[in-house]
């Protein structure tokens, strides 16, 4: 009798485990279009303060990520499937799939995340956590973990990386839109 | 009637035990060695080494080194994810077909050691793009390195920010294994063809004979479709092979049941047949099992020989039973003395013929006189030592069919002689006509003939982006690193305009990454005056950064303390590895030598202008035409060695038959080969090396009927054989001439119409004696 419950409360805590990132994922809200602010904080060994930028972000589902930094130095990245636009080709052909990374954590596609990295979910009432560790050896090599929390929208991003940095990403402002006006579109479709 | 031979027991059964332990070394020496061969479908290696310059070869060697075995596999998906587990699952599957020693899908991630094993220089590397920014506007360029900090991508700068604090390092080593539109993913390479992702995969095959290369063919076969491709060498190599062996198979196999039909026909009676097949297989077996032994790996046109001699070795049998069902009163060694002249001087022949192809300096010619000598050896060796033992009772029958075997000897002849000046001139009308056209063909590409449907997947996979080189490259020299990396520049600006016109793809060269020290100097120094000097690099890592200002005394520290950092050649090629390191042929007697490849060149003229841009110290390999000329030139050797063959032959029958006599004999089969080649030109086929190997198998088994003709001397069962082994052979020869693969196709045709002119021709020089036709009335 004993052990027949124990056996259960085991299956059930696995199946909960596993429950959990689906049952995170259906909390997420995923909306056509999600406008949003940041604030990233990059904390590096060799510098005394953190670096702090902040700046605007978009969403498009299925098509791709808008990354605004507005202080303290103004760019515009475009990350989409193809790439990534906006940052310099030297600099951006190693990071090529970091820009898919975050794309699939911005718009919410913990199946794509999946792939690539090893989730361990924990959640509370409103809140939940969701811890990424990479399987590929090459992004292991970049990227120790990467830690999200968030209700219906994905709050707080912290990526450590290996070499010891650290960078804290919190978001903020969400506004949610069914449909992108054409320019935006326009923006994504124009190829890298 | 029959007395039993006066001899004691022990007697008869030396001959057949020595027979026995021949056949037990052929037998061992054949085990041990031929299961674990890869049989040779590749038609170059049949060709000699070419005494090329030392450093030809060693270019080769390093261009071919890891390609002989690899096979490239591409699988297709409509996501970056698909494509992967795609090529997971082909893995899997090549795996365990057990034909392959490594697959390998997932990269290990060793980039990282290049950059750690050139750190110590990385102010002395730049690359192109970044030396230009430095040099246009080092201060949009450093603002712009610093923009990519605050994104989330800045994070491999962010990682090394002390070490390399502009970045120049960083994107250098970025952009030296670039190769356009490959992508990592997973650990996976992916290369983008429009909507598509390939993964790549790399399979290095295990050597393996025959039934290996069939079953790559097979698994090759199920596997490609649209979505996997495959490409490499071993695959045209088990195509080859899987197509020859259903030849050689074909072809061997209908000789023997030619043979079998006709000797039950003719003799009736199992016993004969199963000696013949007996001496056979022994001859076939002992001449594999030296080959190997001899040469290490055989080629299929050494087994194409070799399913041919069988209709040769069988002969000598032919002889034997034919001869008993003459002469019901010899014993079986009054047979086989009656029969020894005949079978001797037929075998010294062919051993002359033959042996002399060891004498070329053809590794395929070589094997193929060993084999012969060898099969032809044991075959003969089988009749005198184990026939006489084993070949049983007399045969109650008569010889079948007489009369079409006196028209052969008799009738024949003597129409000859009576039409002999109408027919004469046919014959020089024919030679005249067709040795005034003959064209020879030295362009090894007629005689390759890869699958197409190979050829078409290699196609596409270099369209989406994996080329493989061209036969032909640069070899560029120099006194020493400096002067080479000079020479190396003066040629790849030779070829910019090529390129720029299309009639060039691409070409890979060491200078085209490495810097030359001079460059080095001015890459530091630019670095220098553009980001240090003026403190630019400083100001920004202050104001924008934030950074300690310990830290950046540090770095400006470090970069004081690389000035004088010189990376040799040498050593950024041990670090660099693929593709660079094939490309480096080292320094040696006082000069320094490196490759530099070609890809897509467009078409012949270019490979014109490319061959004129050989110099001094710029060599132009073209390995096509390298070969075409050692086919051309082989082609007059074995021509040559043909004509020396036949005057040692005639001095050999010489010895036996007197000079006229011998004269004679040779001319039948000489008159053949002319004949043969007169009626090649007229068909309008172009002579290749092939069809002289071919010549020389006719000359050999011409020379055979004509010897028999002429010493056999024992009339209708002579004919009887003669026609028998014919009748074999050109079915034998006549299935190759329909083979598919061009040179097996050659070396059939002219060996089929060789020998059949070679008997027709051979009554003709039998001796005076038989011109009454008396003695054919047994």
């Amino acid at each position: 009798m004993l052990l027949r419950g124990l056996l259960l409360g085991l299956l059930l805590i696995a199946t909960l485990a596993e429950a959990g990132v689906a049952d995170i994922a259906a909390r997420l809200q995923q909306p056509a279009v999600l406008h949003g602010r940041f604030v990233q904080q990059k904390h590096m060994a060799v510098l005394a303060v953190p670096l702090v930028s902040q700046g605007a972000f978009t969403v498009v589902r299925d098509h791709g990520v808008i990354w605004q930094t507005e202080k303290p130095l103004a760019s515009r990245l475009l990350i989409n499937k193809d790439g990534i636009r906006g940052a310099d080709i030297g600099d951006s052909r190693a990071m090529a799939y970091i820009g898919n990374i975050l794309h699939a954590i911005l718009s919410g596609d913990l199946s794509a995340l999946e792939q690539q990295f090893e989730i361990a979910a924990s959640s509370s009432e409103n809140r939940w956590q969701l811890q990424l560790v990479p399987r590929s050896s090459l992004l292991k090599k970049a990227i120790m973990a990467i830690e999200l929390q968030g209700d219906q929208h994905i709050r707080q991003l912290q990526l450590q990386e290996a070499g010891g940095d650290r960078t804290d990403i919190v978001f903020s402002a969400f506004v949610p839109a069914d449909t992108a006006d054409d320019g935006l579109l326009h923006e994504f479709a124009a190829g890298p | 009637m029959n007395l039993p031979p006066a001899h004691s027991p022990a007697r008869p059964l030396l001959p057949v035990l020595l027979w026995l332990a021949l056949v037990a070394v052929a037998l061992g020496i054949f085990v041990a060695g031929s299961s674990h061969r890869m049989v040779d479908t590749d038609i170059l290696h049949l060709l000699p080494q070419v005494k090329q310059k030392a450093l030809v070869q060693k270019a080769q060697q390093q261009l071919d080194g890891g390609l002989q075995q690899t096979i490239v596999w591409l699988a297709r998906g409509d996501s970056r994810q698909q494509a992967v587990d795609k090529a997971t699952a082909l893995a899997q599957t090549l795996q365990q077909s057990g034909l392959f020693q490594a697959v390998e899908l997932r990269q290990q991630a060793a980039d990282n050691r290049v950059y750690q094993q050139l750190l110590a220089y990385r102010f002395q590397l730049l690359d192109p793009a970044t030396r230009e920014a430095l040099a246009d506007d080092s201060q949009a360029y450093l603002a712009a390195r610093l923009q990519s900090l605050f994104s989330p991508l800045g994070m491999a700068y962010a990682a090394t920010l002390q070490l390399d604090p502009a970045y120049s390092y960083g994107r250098y080593i970025n952009q030296l294994y670039d190769t356009a539109g490959a992508e990592i993913y997973n650990d996976v390479t992916l290369l983008r063809d429009g909507e598509h992702w390939y993964a790549l995969l790399l399979g290095d095959v295990q050597a393996q004979g025959f039934a290996g290369q069939k079953a790559l063919a097979t698994l090759h076969a199920s596997l490609a479709g649209d979505d996997i491709l495959a490409a490499g060498l071993p695959l045209y190599s088990a195509y080859g092979a899987q197509q020859a062996e259903q030849e050689i198979s074909l072809v061997g196999t209908l000789s023997v049941i030619a043979i079998v039909l006709f000797m039950l026909a003719g003799l009736r009676s199992l016993r004969p047949l199963l000696l013949a097949l007996l001496s056979i297989a022994v001859g076939v077996l002992a001449a594999w099992a030296l080959c190997v032994l001899v040469f290490g790996r055989l080629h299929v046109i050494t087994l194409v020989f070799g399913s041919s001699l069988i209709g040769i070795s069988v002969d000598y049998s032919f002889h034997y039973f034919c001869d008993r069902l003459r002469n019901s009163q010899d014993n079986n060694r009054q047979t086989l003395r009656a029969i020894l002249p005949g079978i001797s001087l037929g075998l010294g022949s062919s051993v002359i013929a033959y042996g002399v192809l060891l004498l070329t300096p053809f590794p395929g010619l070589q094997q193929i006189g060993l084999f012969s000598v060898v099969g032809l050896l044991m075959a003969w060796l089988t009749v005198v030592l184990l026939y006489p033992s084993l070949a049983g009772p007399r045969p109650r029958h008569r010889l079948p069919l007489a009369p079409l075997f006196a028209a052969y000897l008799a009738r024949w002849p003597a129409f000859c002689r009576r039409h002999r000046y109408p027919l004469l001139a046919l014959l020089l009308l024919w030679l005249a006509g067709g040795l005034l056209q003959v064209q020879v063909s030295d362009d090894i590409r007629s005689l390759q003939q890869p699958d197409a449907g190979l050829l078409a997947q290699e196609k596409r996979i270099a369209a989406i982006g994996r080329q493989r080189p061209d036969g032909q490259f640069f070899i560029v020299s120099g006194a020493d690193q400096h002067a080479l990396l000079a020479a190396e520049q003066k040629l790849l600006a030779q070829l910019a305009p090529l390129q720029q016109s299309g009639r060039l793809a691409r070409w890979q060269a060491l200078s085209g990454q490495f810097p030359s020290p001079a460059q080095q100097q001015q890459n530091y120094r630019l670095l220098q005056q553009q980001l240090i000097d003026n403190g630019l690099l400083a100001g920004q890592l202050a104001t924008v950064l934030q950074m300690r200002p310990d830290a950046i005394a540090e770095i400006e520290q470090q970069f004081a303390a690389a000035a004088s950092q010189q990376l040799a050649l040498a050593d950024w090629v041990a670090a660099v590895g693929e593709p660079y390191r094939p490309l480096w042929l080292g320094c040696e007697a006082g000069s320094c030598s490196s490759i530099v490849r070609l890809y897509g060149i467009a078409d012949v003229a270019t490979l014109d202008a490319l061959a004129a841009l050989a110099d001094d110290g710029v060599l132009f390999v073209d390995r096509v035409q390298t070969f075409n000329q050692v086919l051309a030139h082989y082609r007059h050797i074995a021509s040559t060695f043909l004509l020396l063959a036949l005057g040692l032959i005639w001095l050999f029958l010489a010895f036996y038959l007197g000079p006229a006599a011998a004269l004679q004999v040779v001319l039948a089969p000489l008159a053949a080969l002319l004949l043969t080649v007169a009626t090649l030109a007229l068909a309008g086929q172009a002579l290749t090396m092939f069809h002289v190997f071919g010549l020389l198998l006719a000359l050999g088994i011409g020379l055979d009927y004509a010897i028999f003709c002429r010493v056999g001397g024992h009339g209708l069962s002579t004919a009887m054989a003669v026609v028998l082994s014919l009748l074999t052979s050109l079915l034998a020869f006549g299935l190759l001439a329909t083979s598919s693969t061009a040179f097996i196709q050659a070396f059939g045709l002219s060996l089929a119409l060789g020998i059949f002119l070679a008997f027709l021709l051979a009554p003709l020089v039998a001796g005076q004696s038989d011109n009454k036709g008396e003695s054919y009335v047994d």
